[in-house]
Formats: structure tokens, sequence, C-alpha cells
């Protein structure tokens, strides 16, 4: 056989193969799917501790609770499980964008935390009508309101709508469901979770609270009654990463542990399932995220190079930056990285003045990389505009290299030049952000990490085109004219 | 309806950068094979092995203690180019002239500190990528008088492509004003188109324009025979035949005294030479009777 014959076997088959699996995936989940959305708030729980605790969340919690336990344990013997630490921050704290318009979420993948269910009884309650040009943060608080002040005659109505099996004299339940109800009626995605929690006078209780969808973040709520001071107190991370929460199980050792909150793709088989791996070896989800969307991203540039001609820094560059400013945000990392760039790259000129070498040269911007990302932490700190911390996300070596990169293009070109090229190499970078900071597209790669394969087979026929890119049309028209 | 007519033509003629990558230098070029043209040492040890004429080497540098005793040596030639071996697009070359018993760079007195530090970047590889280097000195090039004809300053080179060892495309590349001695294209120099039948300069091609006339002096280049077009032509072939790498561009230069010189080879041609032609790579590759692409 042809060696070029075999080629294209292995491309199709790269980009086939995951292709097929994920068919075979989705469906096998439209099949689970119509027994998940009965159990919408499953928690699969792994425990170290005395059963018995673990019997009263189960109680308490009643309905889709599934403990794994060793094989043949018995009831108020302790469990061995995995309890992964971490450090665990003394408060979050959260704020709705006050200019966020209210609408109702379309968004397929979210539906169905706006649906019907036995915490949830939509069509029997009554909702609120929000105002017009009412915005995402005057609809959640008037829900939460009515939640938080409900008077005990109206929990009780409430509770008398709730499943069967559902604990009804919860208070916190009870005013988290309701205020997760109302949420849902204005088309605001919301749930309902549950948590153990330290109880003042040793031993544990359980908590519930509602997550409500804002923008791209789970934010929580708690509208029932503090228990030692509430949220706090009890510690709880917000998993920025949906798929992923945390409980802190005992403030005085400060253990951590890491539940996996299924979602509706639980029921689907994978090869490879990246929020199973986080849940295995505790590694953060986030960091995984960042992983799988690295190959993606590269892609993303290759296809910006090959094809369309757009000159960049580098081929990693560009998607390493972009995969910075996930963590930083768009506007505030591209301005404050473009403003380190060139504060860095001002230095190349008269280091190259003196004489001084070229390796000494990289060593000494590299400390001035370092330097200035101090001063921008402390000139940012004393403003509100960004976070102080994110001139440290930048990876320092990548500053160096664009920063390197950049004055060299303009001492052997011209400044123009450098601009220009670093003007091209921001905006693939942009548009590499637009894409991996989609979070249909980051969900679905987490879930389905084979799909890479399918992203190798595209670059394989990517590095085999041989055609004209669409800049070169541009450059050799007078030829043809 | 015309746009679309030169789109397809493009499509069709031109070979782009993926074309060149994937269609010409990969089939035809063994990347162990690059460092014979990567490495100007090495490709003139080639070159005179086979005694095909190039500038004379005066001394390799290769090592930071080794500057002072050579340039030392150095002291008695009155002219000399120092380039990084494994420097691309004419990146890091010095040009100097002995006069009065100092050294001068473009007409300006330079100390040998300053040659020292530049000899010391090269090495350091700061025009290779990174890698450490070494350093060529070697003969000055004094421009033929058929340069001059057309617009004196600057060295212009011919540039030839060959394809297992048949010249496909040749240029004339000639500084402008506006280029300050450089005959890079992108650095505002002219590509000039070859008749390779004839033996005549074509249209010559600035970055935006053609032209029939050198836009600075206004002498004709259209039509104009090339003096020694033959030997050029031959030596490219002759070099050709003795790399082991069959796609190729060669430089080559006119001395005043000695004639065509091959200058460096490349392993990696650009593709500006379509334009000066006005002609795609993969029409003149057809007409070679060897489709490649």
């Amino acid at each position: 056989m042809k060696s070029t014959s075999i080629l294209r076997i292995v491309t199709f088959s790269l980009i086939g193969l995951p292709l097929l699996f994920l068919t075979f995936k989705i469906a096998q989940s439209s099949d689970g799917m119509a027994e998940d959305t009965t159990s919408p708030t499953v928690f699969t729980l792994e425990w170290e501790g005395d059963v018995d605790v673990l019997e009263k969340a189960i109680y308490s919690y009643n309905a889709g609770v599934e403990i794994k336990q060793p094989t043949g344990a018995e009831p108020g013997t302790k469990q061995r499980l995995t309890i992964h630490l971490a450090p665990s921050p003394a408060h979050l704290v959260y704020n709705i964008d006050p200019g966020l318009a209210y609408r109702r979420t379309t968004l397929p993948y979210l539906t169905n935390y706006l649906k019907e269910g036995p915490l949830y009884p939509l069509s029997r309650t009554e909702g609120f009508v929000p105002d017009d040009g009412a915005t995402m943060a005057d609809v959640i608080t008037s829900c939460f309101g009515m939640a938080r002040d409900a008077t005990p005659e109206r929990l009780t109505a409430f509770s008398a709508l709730l499943g069967e099996p559902m604990a009804r004299t919860n208070e916190g339940l009870l005013r988290s469901a309701y205020f997760a109800t109302l949420c849902r009626l204005a088309g605001i995605p919301a749930k309902v979770l549950g948590g153990i929690q330290p109880a003042p006078e040793g031993g544990t209780g359980i908590l519930f609270w509602t997550e409500v969808r804002v923008g791209n973040f789970w934010i929580p709520f708690y509208p029932g009654t503090p228990l030692q001071n509430g949220m706090r107190k009890a510690g709880l991370v917000l998993g920025a990463t949906p798929g992923e929460i945390r409980f802190l199980l005992a403030t005085q050792e400060q253990i951590m542990w890491t539940a996996r909150r299924p979602d509706h793709t639980e029921q689907m088989p994978s090869l490879l399932d990246a929020p199973k791996v986080a849940a295995l070896t505790g590694l953060p989800l986030s960091k995984l995220m960042l992983l799988l969307m690295l190959p993606l991203a590269v892609l993303v540039v290759s296809i910006f190079k090959n094809i369309v001609g757009v000159k960049t820094f580098g081929i990693f560059l560009p998607a390493l930056i972009a995969l910075t400013l996930l963590e930083t945000g768009f506007m505030a990392g591209v301005l404050l990285f473009t403003a380190m760039v060139m504060a860095v790259a001002c230095v190349y000129r008269p280091l190259s003045y003196w004489g001084i070498q070229h390796n000494t040269k990289i060593a000494l911007m590299l400390t001035i990389v370092v330097l200035s990302a101090l001063i921008a932490v402390r000139l940012l700190a004393a403003t509100d505009w960004v976070d102080a911390a994110t001139p440290l996300f930048f990876p320092i070596v990548i500053l160096t290299i664009v920063s390197e990169r950049f004055a060299v293009k303009a001492e052997e070109e011209n400044m123009k030049s450098a601009l220009m090229l670093y003007g091209s190499t921001m905006m693939v970078t942009a548009l590499v952000y637009l894409i991996i900071s989609s979070e249909s597209i980051q969900q679905f790669v987490l879930h389905h990490p084979e799909s890479i394969i399918t992203v190798a087979g595209i670059k394989l026929l990517l590095g085999r085109w041989t055609g004209i890119r669409i800049t070169e049309y541009y450059r050799f028209y007078n030829l043809a004219k | 309806m015309k746009m679309i007519q030169i789109l397809r033509t493009i499509n069709r003629d031109v070979v782009g950068m993926n074309g060149r990558n994937i269609g010409l230098i990969t089939p035809n070029n063994k990347r162990k094979n690059y460092k014979y043209a990567d490495d100007k040492v090495l490709a003139k040890e080639i070159l005179q092995t086979h005694g095909i004429p190039t500038p004379q080497t005066y001394a390799v540098i290769s090592s930071m203690a080794e500057i002072e005793r050579v340039w030392s040596e150095l002291q008695h030639y009155s002219s000399l180019a120092l380039k990084p071996a494994r420097g691309s697009g004419g990146k890091g070359i010095m040009l100097l002239r002995n006069a009065g018993g100092r050294w001068h760079q473009g007409g300006k007195a330079i100390s040998d500190e300053a040659i020292h530090m530049h000899i010391a970047n090269m090495l350091f590889g700061i025009y290779s990528f990174g890698d450490s280097d070494t350093v060529l000195v070697e003969e000055l090039i004094e421009p033929h008088p058929f340069y001059a004809e057309i617009y004196p300053g600057g060295l212009p080179d011919f540039r030839v492509i060959t394809l297992q060892e048949k010249p496909v495309m040749a240029m004339l590349r000639m500084p402008t004003a506006r280029s300050g001695g450089k005959a890079n294209l992108h650095q505002g120099g002219l590509g000039i188109g070859i008749n390779m039948d004839a033996g005549t300069l074509m249209q010559a091609y600035d970055g935006a324009r053609y032209h029939d006339n050198h836009p600075d002096s206004q002498a004709r280049i259209e039509g104009r025979d090339i003096p020694l077009w033959k030997e050029i032509h031959d030596l490219s072939i002759r070099t050709a035949r003795h790399f082991p790498l069959s796609y190729l561009g060669i430089d080559l230069v006119m001395d005043r005294h000695h004639g065509p010189m091959v200058m460096e080879v490349n392993v990696r041609p650009g593709l500006a030479i379509q334009l000066a032609n006005k002609r795609g790579l993969n029409n003149a590759l057809r007409n070679l009777k060897k489709p490649v692409l």
C-alpha cells in the first residue's frame, strides 16, 4: 500500500473514531436522561467517618442519595475513603454585575435546571413577575427576599407541594427549594444542594442551600436561617467549574473533601471522563480543562497560520496567552499583558546599545518581567479595576518571550512591523479565547476528552494541505493581474 | 468576474507557503542534509571541493577566545565581510572596509570593541534562532560594472531556483534608494524577473508595482542583456549537482574581477521570485514537463 493511502486512512480514522464513539455516547445518554430528570440532585458521596452520620444525611436528604460503601460494612463502623487536603479560603465574595440585564435562559444545556421536579413544584407555585427593564440582580434579589422572608404558614403550604419522600420539616431545605422554584419560574437556572456541616456543639449537621446560575457560574445563596453564621463558617468553597463542589467537613481539622455532583452526562459511558479523573485524583477540574483545551487552541492558531496566513509570534504563544486570559478575564488581561510587554520591550534597546550579550539580555529581561509584575500588583492593589493578583497569572516566561520577540522585531525591522505582528498575534489570541471560553465547548471537551483525537486528525489533514493561504491571494494579486 | 479569474490563476499557478513546504521542500530536501545549505562554512567546503567559484574565506571564528587573535591576523586586508554561518535573510552581516588603518562600516568609522561585540553576538546565536553559531570572515565582493549601469550602490545578487538540477526560475535582486543598500524585496529592494532562455532582464517588482526602468536612476531594465548569463546558469546547475538537496535557491554574485560566484545556497527559498517573474512556480514547473505538485 502506498504511504499516502496509509496516511489518509490514519487521518480519517483519527477524525472519525471519536465521532463514532460520541454518537454511541449520545445514543446511550438519551436513554439514561429520562430517568435522570426524576432525581436531578443525586450525589455520589465518598465518606470516611461514622456511618450513622451518613444515615442521618440520607434520612434528611431522603431522595436520591446513593452511598458507595465497601461491601460488608457494618453500620456504626468507620469507613476508609479518600480524603483530599486543600486550603480553605476564609470567606468568599461574589457580586452580581448590576448591569447584567435580566432574561430567561435558553441555553440547551441548562434547561434541566428550569424543569419541574420533586423539590421544584413549578406548576403549583405562584411565581414572581419581573418589571420591565429589571436587571438580573433585581430579579434574583426579589426571589431571594420572598424565600428568606416567607412566613411559616407560607412555608408549610409550600412544603405540602413537595414530592412525598421529601423531608418537610427542615426549614433550610424548604426555603432553599422555594427560592430555587421561584428562580426556575423566572427562567433562571437554579438547584438545591445539600452538604454536611459541623454543628456548634460538635458533630455534624445537614445544610441546604440554593445555587443560581449567573453568567458562567453557579452562585450559592443561603435563604435558610443562618446556622452558625451560615455558609461563611461552613467554609463552602465555590467550584468555579461546573460539576465540582467541595465541602468542608470539620473546621477544626481543616479537612476538605470533594464530592462530585453528577450532571446529566453522568449516565454516559466514557473512556476518559475528566470530572471522573478529577474526582479520583483530586486534581482541580479547571486545570484538567486547560490541559484538554490546549490542543484545540493550538489547532485554531494553526488554522489561522496555514489557511488564513496570519503571522503570529510562534504557534504556541497565542494559544498560551488565550488560556491565561481565561483566568484573568479578557479585557483586563489583554490590556495588562500588552502594557507589560511594551514596558519590558523598552528595556531591550538600552541593553542592546550597551552591548549586553544576548543570553544575559534575556535573563535580565526575565528579572525585569518579575519586577514589573510585582510593581503592577502593587499599583493595581490601589485601584478596584481588576484583581490585583492578575499580573501573577501571566506565565513569566511567556511574557519574557513575547517582550523579547517584540523588541527583536522592532530592532530588525521597525516599530510598525513589530506592532503589526503583535496586533495580529493578539487578534488570533482573541479568536482563540472566544472559542475556548465558550462553556459549551469546555463542557464538551471535559466530558468527551477523546475529541482531542479528532483535533489531532484535523491537524494531520491541515499538515498535508498545499493550498494557497488567503493572505497569499492578496500578496500575489499583482502577479496575475 | 475579472477578480475571480485572477484568484483562479493564482490558485492554479502560484506556489504558496504550504505548497512550497509540503510539495517542494519535504519531498526534495532531507532534513539531515539541511546543514549543508544552512551552515555557510559547510556549504563553502562543498563548493570549494568541486571547484565552484565562491568568495574566499579568510577565517572562521568559532569561540569567544579566538576573537582577538583572529581579528589581529585580519588587519592586513582592505575589506572584509563578517557573516553568521547559520544566519538567514542577510541578518547580522557586517561589511567592513579599511581606510587609513581604521575600519569603516557604511562609511562610518567603527571601533574594534564594537566589531568584537558584534562577533560575540553572532557566536551567541542572536541571528541564528538562539543556537550558538560560528562566524565566517570572507572577501568583500566588488560589484560588476554591469550593475552600476542600472543603479550604483549596494550589492545586487542573482537567485536561481533549481529543482532536481534544473533551473526553474531566476531573478536579480537589486537595491534601491529606499532599501538602503539591501537587495531584499521586503526591505524595498527590486526583484527583477529573468528570461532564462534569452538571458535578459524582464520587469522589476518593488513589492507593490512593476517597473520597466529602475525607479531611482530611470535606467532601462526591461530587455537588458545579462553579461555572463550562460556562466551563471551553468554554475547553478553545477552547484545543484553537488548538493544532496534537490530543491534549492542558489544565490550568486558577479564580482568585478572574478565573475560569477556562488554566495550561498538556501533550502527554503522564498516565494517572491514568482512576483518578480510575473509567473507562478507551478506554471514554470509544468513547462519543465515534470509535474511535482
